[in-house]
């Protein structure tokens, strides 16, 4: 079988029930095991503890899009309307990687609502970045 | 919106400044004259999915050289003109320093400016 590279353009991200391929131009998730080592009298072993990861997203600043609300079609407006709210809530959201045509895998997690940062240079399309920070132990992945 | 839909309209768009607009290079252009041509790059894609296009392109302002000041009193006046009839959501580059082009057997006075648009494939 033919190795099939993917691109970021085979990605797929949807937060909240709301896809927003058109607004991101970049989103990474990292997933990391806390591990402990433990030194022992017999030598060294390894415990891990727990996994932490963030979700690191480059967005477009749709802020001009006119809905309104938490499920709006303006992820910073939603984004924005979440933190101020419920910041202690997770979110859905969903990471899919590959190729419409072939399996993809799917990544499905909780992050929580960051503000997003506003504003920018004068010549220049309005981007931000968005860290968030992922639920302790809800990533679920399928077809992996 | 379609990529020859979104030339179109840019170029429909510009002819508020009340200048002739001519959405592609034209064997005869008389100037005044705003001429809207793909840019380097013409067309790329900004976002993780294909759907949404950044679409470059290249707008050359020409007014006929007849003395240096009145030539540049008139491209001012012209970009000025431009300035105001750019649609919003446009992203306007810098405009370059006026240069001497000949076109055809006539002397212009032009400067290009480079525009970016978002859209989409369909």
């Amino acid at each position: 079988m033919a190795l099939i590279y993917a691109t970021g353009h085979d990605l797929t991200l949807t937060i909240n029930s709301v896809t927003y391929a058109d607004i991101c131009s970049s989103a990474t998730l990292t997933v990391e095991n806390d591990q402990q080592v433990i030194e022992t009298l017999s030598g060294r072993s390894y415990k891990t503890v727990s996994k932490s990861g963030t979700l690191d997203v480059e967005l477009y600043q749709d802020w001009t899009s006119t809905s309104t609300g938490t499920t709006s079609n303006s992820i910073c407006k939603a984004l924005w309307n979440l933190a101020t709210t419920a910041p202690d809530t997770s979110i859905v959201a969903v990471l899919k990687v590959g190729s419409a045509t072939g399996v993809i895998p799917t990544y499905t997690f909780n992050v929580f609502p960051v503000f997003p940062p506003i504003g920018g240079g004068a010549n220049d399309v309005l981007t931000t970045s968005l860290s968030f920070v992922v639920e302790d132990g809800s990533v679920v992945a399928t077809t992996v | 919106m379609s990529i020859s839909d979104t030339r179109a309209e840019l170029a429909e768009a510009l002819e508020g400044t009340g200048y002739l607009v001519f959405a592609y290079p034209s064997e005869t252009m008389p100037v005044p004259a705003i001429v809207l041509v793909p840019g380097q790059p013409y067309i790329s894609l900004p976002t993780v999915g294909t759907n949404r296009l950044d679409l470059g392109f290249k707008a050359t302002l020409m007014v006929a050289m007849i003395d240096n000041q009145a030539s540049l009193l008139n491209l001012e006046d012209l970009i000025t003109k431009f300035l105001n009839a750019c649609p919003a959501g446009v992203q306007i580059g810098e405009f370059s320093q006026p240069s001497l082009v000949q076109v055809g057997p006539v002397d212009v006075l032009t400067t290009d400016v480079q525009l970016n648009v978002t859209s989409t494939k369909e």
